[in-house]
């Protein structure tokens, strides 16, 4: 996993310098996520500890495609309980943490292309990397999936400068197909854009 | 600056993923674990005396076949002992001394277990530059942790048994803190009585 987050970021440094000639943005932002479904019952506490990294090409002045790489890493510390299975119980304290990795390739629409606000609509398609684990006692659980992963999100580009814009976005992240139930959670995220020319 | 700036977004994106796994174990009682585990074809709540030796067996893996085995130090031994007798008791267990007139022997045993790991930096065997000389890279450790564990197991015996069976086991199992701590002992035993209803007459 550590090579794959190397790679990409590798990636995130050369593509600004590939794509000089073109146009289109690279973005980063700080993104908090919310677990729902499985994950929510697994975690039921928010994620403060998130990342993004988007790249969009344009096409046509409404449409861009690109790709994402994000990450979320999930935690709770819960309370001394008792886990029953059968005729088997265990007693301790539970930490458990889910880091998620959504990979998608993604088509974006501005519903408005000229102004200083852009609102568009993003649809991501992929895979997610999810490594969940469960501490209990001196012993450690850990399942690593890939999955497929989906990812509708609606947002804004705010033109603060000539070559730099402010983004807001809302997004819903779902994986699915593996020996994991479907993993899936909301996300808000935000951060700055930079034009490329 | 544009390109500076998409440079140092990129390292504390970088530096952000080593935070994968925060919070964790503070404190050596967070580590404390108690299992339980019983036959259910056993009709518990029908029987009602038990037997128990006075010393709890301390598995060292060392004995000598013929020899005696050993025994923990007191005063944990006897508090040990004197705190599942008590918790049996609570369940409406009799203790008897005889093993022969008791439904049901229990038989208390304890060990430790040190595990030594050791890492060290792979960049050593390519360029031993990095091993310790130079700028004193780091080339790796060596340590250990220790944990220990208490058994209690509930043995059957009698003519419904071809040999004895065992019915019910508990265990208590956690990081030694260097520090005796009894009372750490004392909430395990509680725990696996409490998580084990069945065995209440």
């Amino acid at each position: 996993m550590k090579k794959a987050i190397f790679f990409i970021l590798i990636a995130g440094l050369a593509i600004p310098g590939l794509v000089k000639a073109q146009s289109g943005y690279t973005s980063f932002q700080y993104q908090i996520g919310f677990g729902m479904g499985d994950l929510g019952d697994y975690i039921s506490k928010t994620s403060f500890r998130g990342a993004v990294f988007d790249y969009q090409k344009n096409m046509t002045s409404n449409i861009s495609v690109g790709l994402e790489l994000a990450w979320n890493t999930f935690y709770e510390d819960m309370e001394y309980g008792t886990y029953t299975d059968g005729t088997v119980s265990l007693s301790g304290k539970q930490f458990r943490y889910s880091n998620m990795f959504p990979m998608l390739a993604t088509v974006e629409y501005y519903f408005i292309s000229e102004g200083k606000v852009k609102p568009y609509f993003n649809l991501g398609l992929g895979t997610m990397y999810t490594i969940r684990t469960t501490d209990m006692g001196i012993w450690r659980i850990e399942d690593k999936v890939w999955q497929f992963a989906l990812k509708p999100e609606l947002g804004l580009i705010y033109e603060a400068g000539y070559n730099t814009s402010l983004k807001l976005e809302a997004k819903y992240y779902t994986g699915f197909g593996s020996s994991l139930e479907t993993q899936s959670f909301l996300a808000i995220s935000t951060g700055f854009v930079f034009n490329i020319f | 600056m544009r390109r500076l700036t998409i440079y140092i977004s990129i390292l504390v994106l970088a530096l952000s993923l080593t935070s994968c796994y925060p919070g964790g174990i503070e404190y050596y009682e967070d580590t404390d674990v108690v299992y339980t585990d019983y036959e259910t074809e056993y009709d518990f709540p029908s029987k009602s005396t038990y037997s128990m030796p006075d010393n709890v067996v301390r598995i060292s893996g060392e004995i000598i076949e013929g020899e005696d085995p050993e025994f923990i130090k007191e005063p944990y031994n006897t508090q040990i002992i004197n705190r599942i007798a008590e918790n049996m008791t609570n369940l409406g267990w009799t203790r008897v001394d005889d093993p022969a007139d008791a439904d049901l022997v229990l038989f208390p045993a304890s060990w430790t277990n040190t595990t030594i790991y050791y890492w060290y930096d792979y960049w050593c065997w390519y360029y031993p530059y990095y091993c310790g000389w130079g700028w004193g890279y780091p080339s790796g450790g060596v340590s250990s942790y220790t944990t220990g564990t208490l058994v209690m197991t509930l043995v059957a015996d009698g003519d419904d048994y071809v040999e004895p069976s065992r019915v019910w086991t508990g265990a208590v199992n956690g990081l030694l803190s260097g520090v005796n701590n009894i009372n750490r002992i004392y909430k395990g035993i509680d725990q696996t009585f409490e998580q084990s209803p069945y065995l209440a007459n």
